[in-house]
């Protein structure tokens, strides 16, 4: 570690974060200049965001120092960090609708006088907006305004308090790429000015042409910190993902059946915090399992729920079996056998203060055997229960404790083993592994691997390339809204993947 | 029906009116902060109660009324400790607080119903103001807590409006993890604005009994605290608008009173149909602004009634 | 770990003694006697057969407003509207009774239907805002309050006044669209009211439309996955809690009053809060209407014992702040997950 100077900024050194047993960021050390724009490139659960909190107040740090400008300092909260000159815009804007852009920044500013001075604050506003090239008008109220010009807001509210550093988390996941453009453009003016900037993203064509340095995070521990141009775009792709050789499991080759599912050019809008789906087309075979790789943020909730008939496709065809299901709704698919697991095991696959044996009826109570008439019949669904608990070798004190008192891998086996009870013809799972263990993550893959050869075709979307590149017939990525890529299993391997991940487009073979 | 007889009336609206405009005021600064009190009717009993007590136990009525603020600010502050430190339900906390006031107002009064409160407030004709034609005996010719009811409408109003510490308060019923990010502390506005309108509530409550009716009665309040809620809502959360409802709120009741004067069985009818007036037009309000509030134009402030939890650190 | 229930029991029971050791401050601080003034209470209201069959005669209406308020809270639906929709069940049943001659039995199963009718009606009417217009139930629900309770004023005080009475009430039913009485001052809607909390739970546990209002009574996303509507559930729930609003005015009505009048205020409000500390559970709730009758017998035999009885209803608030405050705290304990998800990105 190199002896601060005067040019740092920011130093941090050997910030370690837990959160219960896991280890969000592993001793890291990142170094910032002043004047620099610095990318912190990463998967999801790299650590990325748990740093930024850090630095701007949200999260104390287990154990590590921050040094600003030479002097060390310990946050208490965001408000230390604001004093401090750092500033953050979170992917989700800290906005009030109802309120004009220059309510929201004098909200923000660190002034103390009681009164609004808001034609000082005007002048003052555009002054800033002149300067640096965000051209918003003060009066206008939020909720007219595009998400690009939103983010402009949140940016003046940071110059508003005269912020020395910025922090901008996956600044462009909602942005248009003329937006992007607009806003890499008001970065490069900012660092000119003399800020320092650090921007969270998984686009390796951002790092590549706005950073001035990288600093490559993976499962929270600091794998690379390079200049520009130390590395090619594949290198940072392979560094993003690792390059280990991941264990494929051994899985029995199958011929490919019939197309089962077609999708065809799905369109929906960005928005919180995602970029919605662009032209989307794929199929599914019957009897594979195809893997969509990618970063969260680049429409895999809505291609999910879309598909599984939860969101109305606004643009766009799905056939299911040669039959075109693109207006039929959530229920007539469940019936039709497209069922899905949703990423969200709590807020929506489960309610979390009913049993085991309430949560089993939630998507079919309405037919037999689990409802009959206008009656849902309990003891059917209690030894369902008994069943999935004994099948799955849930671990749990009994069937009738709520489900939140279940370990996050024994929820997921209660909300997997729902689905394939239904024997359904395509399973769409979303993250199904996400802080699972070991044991757990194997039994869930072993459940995906018997489903897919008794015929079922799942759509496997989950954010772990391990998990993908092991038990995947065909892997796709996922990037903003599109489908890109595809990989046999045979050809599949890290780098490449990582790189389209990352936005990289392959050059055409 | 001549002149004189429209200026006295209009006249008497205004007085009338000042209740509503004092609790009124009051709920919606709580409510703009993100608190809804449905206790207002409760705190305004409380404060009625009080100031009549205070005042013939003191003598002055002066520190009868002081008395009902301070009354209706300590069942606000149990109020904020409940909601906003508890966390339990708005509504079920209001509901009980009615309950709470209405029990403790008659309890501790029954001694004191039908007393005459000597030293009540009397009318202070403004020097200059109160010769301007019409306008001057309307508005001018009244008593003290009228006159504060004018200047709470613009200090309120300044105080959103003007001030940073009144946006943030407005930014805590809208969107509270954004100003606390920011700095503020969201608890501290909330309880605040709670004692604010809970001690609004008892002015309102002390003027009714010591400076319109002059005495004590239980359950004397009538429904004016639900009126001041439906005010509130009409007012589209805005005190100048709030200021024009009370007085078209204070009409009413006035013309009501006067039609029962008047008598016969039409104009009974019509009395309680116009007495729905204020509930209705809250409710035809609401439908508006329902179309609206989902670009958040006017509609009630979006963090309006949900307890607010920090997360961890 | 202490089971959930005994937990919450015993935060209501601590808050009842709270608030009984509050109310005693404030007898203390009055100087009248406790020990006498509580046993007074008791006694008018618990010691012997008539005396409750004297609270019986709170329970009832309360009864039926807190399982109308547990039906709607259960989808999350917060129906202040109670007090309203019992106005307009007295109004639709007098309605019929006064302005229609049936014969028996139909009159008075008429009156019974048009009463639910227009309850359901009042409570639809706050759905329909809600659903269509987005306005909040809250606030719609509490104005439409007192547009019920004015329109029946505007009833009793005008042309269905009883003719050369000086007082707001109507001409008497005929009898045959009174209630059968049962006991000196019941009537068979006692009855009614423990068969409706056995159907209302047989409902909510075993029917399809139960376990919809369950679902999105706890969670708005699970409805959707599970592909319920929860405009449709939001209507089917105002509606039902609407009607058995409404029968709480139709027992008012043709019970032993026999006649319209203006409703004493109130009713609606206390099934609210009888609903809530019930748990939203029918059979608690009709447990806990009957302690909250006890309660305001008791209070009304403070009256007769020449004490102030609104100190019941001190006594009331007392015990439900109390119990707010406690239950509250209590239901917190127990429902943090055992694994925290978070996401460490």
């Amino acid at each position: 570690m190199l002896a601060p100077t005067v040019q740092d900024a920011i130093v941090m050194s050997s910030i370690t974060k837990h959160f219960g047993d896991i280890v969000a960021n592993d001793f890291i050390d990142l170094t910032l200049k002043r004047g620099e724009i610095h990318a912190l490139l990463g998967e999801n659960g790299a650590g990325k965001s748990t740093l930024m909190n850090i630095l701007s107040g949200v999260y104390l740090p287990d154990h590590g120092e921050i040094t600003v400008s030479g002097q060390q300092i310990r946050f208490r909260s965001p408000w230390d960090a604001v004093r401090r000159g750092i500033g953050m815009v979170h992917q989700h804007f800290q906005l009030v609708d109802a309120f004009s852009v220059l309510d929201n920044i004098l909200l923000g500013s660190a002034e103390t006088s009681l009164r609004l001075n808001r034609r000082e604050a005007v002048m003052r506003i555009k002054a800033l907006g002149q300067e640096h090239g965000l051209h918003i008008d003060p009066d206008a109220m939020i909720w007219q305004l595009s998400v690009g010009q939103r983010q402009k807001v949140e940016i003046l509210k940071l110059l508003y308090r005269q912020a020395e550093v910025l922090l901008l988390d996956e600044p462009t996941s909602m942005l248009t790429p003329s937006e992007a453009d607009d806003l890499y453009l008001t970065l490069r003016r900012l660092a000119e000015s003399g800020r320092s900037i650090v921007f969270i993203t998984h686009k390796l064509r951002e790092v590549a042409e706005t950073a001035d340095r990288v600093t490559v995070l993976r499962r929270g521990r600091v794998v690379a910190s390079l200049g520009k141009a130390e590395a090619s775009i594949q290198e940072l792709g392979a560094l993003m993902v690792g390059t280990h050789i991941h264990q494929q499991r051994p899985i029995s080759r199958r011929p490919s059946g019939d197309v089962i599912l077609k999708i065809e050019e799905m369109h929906s809008p960005a928005g919180r915090g995602a970029s919605g789906l662009k032209g989307l087309t794929f199929e599914l075979k019957a009897g594979e399992i195809l893997g969509v790789a990618g970063v969260a943020g680049n429409g895999q909730v809505e291609l999910a729920e879309q598909l599984a008939g939860i969101l109305p496709i606004q643009r766009g065809k799905v056939w299911l079996k040669g039959t075109e299901i693109t207006q039929t709704n959530a229920l007539q698919r469940l019936r039709a056998g497209l069922r899905f697991v949703p990423e969200d095991r709590l807020g929506m696959g489960l309610i979390p203060q009913l049993d085991i044996i309430e949560n089993m009826m939630l998507r079919d109570y309405r037919d037999q055997p689990l409802g009959k008439g206008m009656w849902v019949r309990r003891a059917v669904a209690r030894k369902r229960a008994q069943q999935l608990v004994h099948d799955y070798d849930v671990r749990t004190p009994g069937i009738e404790v709520p489900v939140s008192s279940l370990s996050g891998g024994n929820q997921q086996k209660i909300l997997i083993g729902r689905e394939l009870l239904a024997n359904p013809i395509v399973l769409i799972v979303a993250q199904p592994t996400r802080g699972l263990d070991i044991a757990a993550t194997r039994a869930v893959h072993d459940r995906l691997l018997n489903l897919r050869n008794s015929g079922t075709g799942i759509i496997l979307i989950s954010e772990d390339l391990d998990e993908i590149l092991q038990i995947s017939d065909r892997i796709v990525v996922l990037y903003q809204g599109a489908v890109l890529g595809n990989w046999n299993r045979d050809e599949a391997e890290r780098t490449g993947i990582g790189a389209v991940m990352g936005g990289h487009l392959l050059e055409a073979a | 029906m001549n002149a004189a007889f429209l200026v006295s009336m209009l006249a008497t609206c205004v007085a009338a009116a000042t209740p509503l405009l004092l609790a009124a005021l009051g709920e919606l600064v709580a409510e703009r902060s993100g608190v809804l009190n449905l206790g207002v009717e409760g705190i305004m009993l409380v404060g009625a109660l009080t100031a009549v007590a205070v005042t013939l136990a003191t003598g002055t009525v002066a520190v009868g009324v002081a008395g009902a603020v301070l009354s209706g600010m300590a069942l606000g502050l149990l109020f904020a400790f409940l909601t906003v430190t508890i966390r339990a339900d708005h509504v079920v906390a209001g509901l009980t607080m009615v309950l709470f006031g209405d029990g403790l107002s008659s309890f501790a009064g029954h001694g004191l119903v039908g007393i005459d409160v000597r030293d009540s407030i009397h009318a202070l004709p403004l020097p200059l103001l109160s010769n301007i034609p019409a306008l001057g005996p309307i508005f001018f010719r009244q008593n003290i807590l009228v006159y504060f009811s004018y200047i709470m409408v613009a200090g309120v109003w300044y105080f959103l409006y003007r001030t940073r510490p009144g946006l943030a308060l407005r930014a805590a019923g809208e969107k509270p993890s954004a100003i606390d990010v920011a700095g503020w502390n969201v608890f501290k506005i909330r309880y605040l604005a709670v004692i604010f309108g809970a001690g609004m509530a008892g002015l309102a409550g002390a003027f009714l009994s010591v400076a319109y009716l002059h005495s004590w009665a239980e359950g004397m309040t009538a429904g004016r605290g639900w009126v001041a809620l439906a005010l509130v809502i009409f007012a589209g959360w805005h005190p100048v608008k709030l200021l024009g409802g009370a007085y078209l709120f204070g009409f009413a009741y006035i013309l009501i009173a006067e039609s029962q004067v008047i008598g016969g069985v039409f104009f009974l009818i019509s009395t309680y149909v116009m007495q729905m007036f204020p509930y209705v037009m809250a409710i035809a309000v609401l439908a508006v602004m329902g179309r609206e509030s989902v670009k958040r134009r006017s509609g009630a402030p979006a963090a309006l009634a949900l307890p607010y939890v920090r997360e961890e650190r | 770990m202490i089971p959930r229930w005994l937990l919450l029991l015993a935060a209501f029971l601590f808050s009842v003694l709270l608030g009984l050791g509050a109310s005693s401050l404030v007898l203390v601080a009055v100087r009248i006697p406790v020990i006498e003034t509580f046993w007074t209470m008791f006694d008018g209201a618990a010691g012997s057969w008539s005396a409750l069959e004297s609270s019986l005669v709170f329970t009832e209406p309360i009864a039926f407003t807190g399982l109308a308020a547990a039906v709607a809270f259960r989808a999350r639906v917060w129906n202040i509207g109670g007090e309203g929709q019992m106005v307009m069940g007295a109004f639709g049943a007098s309605l019929i009774a006064l302005q229609t001659t049936l014969p028996a039995p139909l009159m008075l199963v008429t009156a019974v239907g048009c009463g639910i009718a227009c309850g359901a009606i009042w409570g639809g009417l706050t759905a329909a805002l809600k659903v269509w217009l987005g306005v909040n139930e809250v606030l719609s629900s509490l104005m439409l309050n007192y547009v019920a309770i004015l329109w029946v004023q505007s009833l009793v005080y005008g042309p269905w006044r009883e003719p050369g009475g000086g007082w707001p009430y109507s001409e008497y039913f005929p009898d045959t669209a009174r209630l059968p009485s049962i006991g000196s001052e019941l009537d068979a809607f006692v009855i009614a009211a423990p068969l409706l909390a056995l159907a209302l739970a047989i409902w909510l546990r075993f029917s399809r439309s139960g376990f919809e209002i369950s679902v999105v009574g706890h969670s708005h996303d699970a409805a959707r996955y599970a592909a319920i509507s929860v405009s449709r559930v939001t209507i089917l729930v105002m509606l039902i809690s609407g009607g058995i609003a409404g029968i709480a005015g139709i027992q008012q009505v043709c019970g032993s009053a026999g006649r319209l009048y203006v409703l004493t205020p109130g009713y609606g409000y206390l099934g609210i809060l009888v609903s809530w500390l019930a748990g939203h559970n029918p059979f608690l709730v009709l447990v806990m209407s009957v302690f909250y009758g006890i309660i305001m017998q008791g209070g009304a035999s403070l009256q007769i014992a020449q004490i102030d009885p609104s100190l019941v209803r001190i006594f009331q608030a007392a015990i439900i702040l109390f119990a707010l405050a406690g239950l509250t705290l209590a239901s917190r304990i127990q429902t943090r997950p055992r694994s925290k998800v978070v996401d460490p990105a």
